[in-house]
């Protein structure tokens, strides 16, 4: 346990320090909010006001950047650097890196995605009851988990910069088609129809249930967490792959 | 006397490519020992068995009588690993504050810090280090478990003459607290100068074990060019001190001798008038492909 804390400490303080990081998951997706909402704020999308709804969007795109990006490109630089083989030849248990991972996508998460939410509240004047904003909250924040097993995924299959420029195609894809910028019912029909396969989709759907969209919790939480499993069984065998490679 | 490590025909390959071909050697307690061979023998398969990231195709490797993961977290293994970008965004001292959280037997991280010498950087950034206070961090990650069983892969990979000297100078008081040392490397006068115990590998197998001295008088050819004017009678040449064998081309002679040193002063008494000499060491590969196949012979 101590391991495990300590890992996802100095994981957060990377990611703290890391200036690519800051502005992808915390200032680009509160720009974009602001901008956004001031634009669009008297439009609304089937019934749920823009600058309600705009703030799933983009506090899910924080989300979004937080978990996918760095974590690809850190598995990716941490192999390539001997960091992983430091760790497996240590006493830590194996396997706790991949949690580690999660733990610190999640914490890193949480601000860029309250400042979202903030500045709706403040800025907006955005009213919710407190469940409301609570359930918005856990819905963005623990659905950044299937993104932080996709990273992972990246991460050993791509090297070095090829980690970054993947990690940052898939992003800009899922940021996309998945509707988080442009709302889906506004794209055209095919676009929509493959944005809903998307777990971005599914991941913002989840909480704009929450504000009045349409609400069907149960299927965007199934479709999440089979791309949960899907990408963190494939990143998991990817692991136990990598370290079978020994010191070579 | 404990057993530090042990391999008992051990045989390990990659896919198509055999590493470690039937290889068995025992490192006991509170040696300091050279794995020496060139690149691809095989020794970096070994090191990676030794701490129990791969496992054999066949035959057994322990580490003080247990499987290496078992010992890796009761006793203490430290290694050094060759690479040496490692991580960014954390100072020396938040690194191996790190690695001292997963040992149950850590150190205090200023005391390793100071042993390792990296004190004076502790506060900076581990990617704007040089290459070799890089390996000195990794010394000190290896060390605050406080490991009775020390793995270095290629170490001074990237150090100059002087921090090489006090590096492998720290291996030694290490080793006199009674810890053991097992160390990887392609050149034989590191591997003599320090190590108790040289095991040599060449393409996956031992193709011989014994003391520094041992190995230097099998291995530590030396080959001396020349020139002369006027060839000396035949036979001349092979009956000098050491000499293995004597190839000419034209003016030209060069001479394999197992000890350069006499054969050069027999070469100078019996007034032989050579011209530009040139005295060198056999090349590693070599030297290594002659201990295979004397190891065949034998």
């Amino acid at each position: 346990m101590r391991g495990l804390m300590a890992l996802t400490g100095f994981e957060i303080v990377r990611m703290v320090r890391n200036a690519r990081f800051v502005f992808f998951s915390v200032a680009l997706p509160l720009g974009f909010y602001l901008i956004f909402a001031s634009i669009y704020g008297r439009y609304s999308v089937g019934g749920v006001g823009m600058t309600v709804y705009d703030m799933v969007s983009m506090g899910a795109f924080a989300g979004l950047s937080a978990a996918l990006g760095p974590v690809a490109t850190r598995v990716a630089a941490e192999r390539a650097g001997g960091f992983t083989a430091l760790l497996r030849v240590s006493p830590l248990r194996p396997g706790l890196y991949l949690v580690a991972k999660y733990a610190a996508a999640l914490a890193a998460a949480a601000p860029g995605i309250l400042l979202v939410m903030a500045a709706a509240r403040l800025v907006h004047g955005v009213a919710l009851g407190p469940a409301q904003w609570i359930e918005v909250f856990a819905w963005l924040w623990l659905g950044v988990l299937p993104f932080a097993a996709l990273g992972l995924l990246l991460g050993y299959l791509l090297d070095g910069e090829s980690s970054y420029v993947g990690a940052m195609a898939a992003y800009f894809f899922l940021a996309f088609a998945g509707g988080l910028w442009v709302p889906l019912p506004v794209l055209p029909r095919g676009f929509a129809a493959v944005g809903r396969l998307l777990p971005s989709y599914h991941y913002a759907a989840l909480a704009w249930g929450v504000v009045g969209g349409a609400r069907r919790p149960l299927e965007h939480a199934a479709v999440m967490l089979g791309y949960l499993a899907l990408f963190g069984i494939l990143a998991a065998w990817r692991y136990r792959v990598d370290g079978q490679r020994g010191l070579a | 006397m404990d057993t530090a490590v042990s391999f008992g025909s051990v045989t390990r390959s990659f896919g198509a490519t055999l590493a470690l071909d039937d290889v068995s050697f025992t490192v006991p307690a509170g040696q300091v020992a050279a794995l020496l061979g060139p690149n691809g023998a095989g020794k970096t398969t070994a090191i990676s068995l030794m701490l129990g990231l791969i496992r054999p195709d066949r035959g057994q490797v322990t580490v003080f009588g247990r499987p290496p993961r078992q010992a890796a977290e009761l006793d203490g293994i430290g290694a050094m690993l060759q690479s040496t970008t490692l991580v960014s965004g954390v100072t020396v001292r938040e690194l191996v504050r790190l690695f001292a959280a997963f040992h149950p037997r850590r150190r205090p991280v200023d005391e390793v810090l100071r042993e390792a010498g990296v004190d004076e950087v502790a506060h900076r950034r581990v990617e704007t280090l040089s290459g070799g206070y890089r390996r000195r961090v990794m010394l000190a990650v290896a060390l605050v478990g406080d490991p009775r069983l020390l793995f270095l892969d290629e170490p001074t990979t990237g150090m100059d003459a002087l921090s090489r000297q006090s590096f492998w100078k720290q291996i030694r008081s290490l080793a006199r607290d009674g810890r053991t040392a097992v160390f990887a490397t392609h050149d034989l006068e590191e591997a003599g100068a320090v190590a108790q115990r040289v095991v040599v590998l060449h393409r996956g197998r031992i193709v011989g074990d014994g003391t520094p001295e041992e190995i230097r008088g099998r291995v530590g050819e030396r080959v001396l060019r020349f020139r002369v004017a006027d060839p000396p009678p035949q036979g001349t040449l092979e009956g000098l001190a050491g000499v293995v064998r004597v190839e000419r081309d034209g003016a030209w002679y060069r001479i394999t001798s197992r000890d350069g040193d006499a054969t050069v002063r027999q070469l100078i008494a019996q007034g032989i008038p050579v011209r530009d000499l040139e005295i060198a060491g056999a090349s590693m590969e070599e030297a290594f492909t002659r201990l295979t196949k004397e190891e065949g012979r034998g």
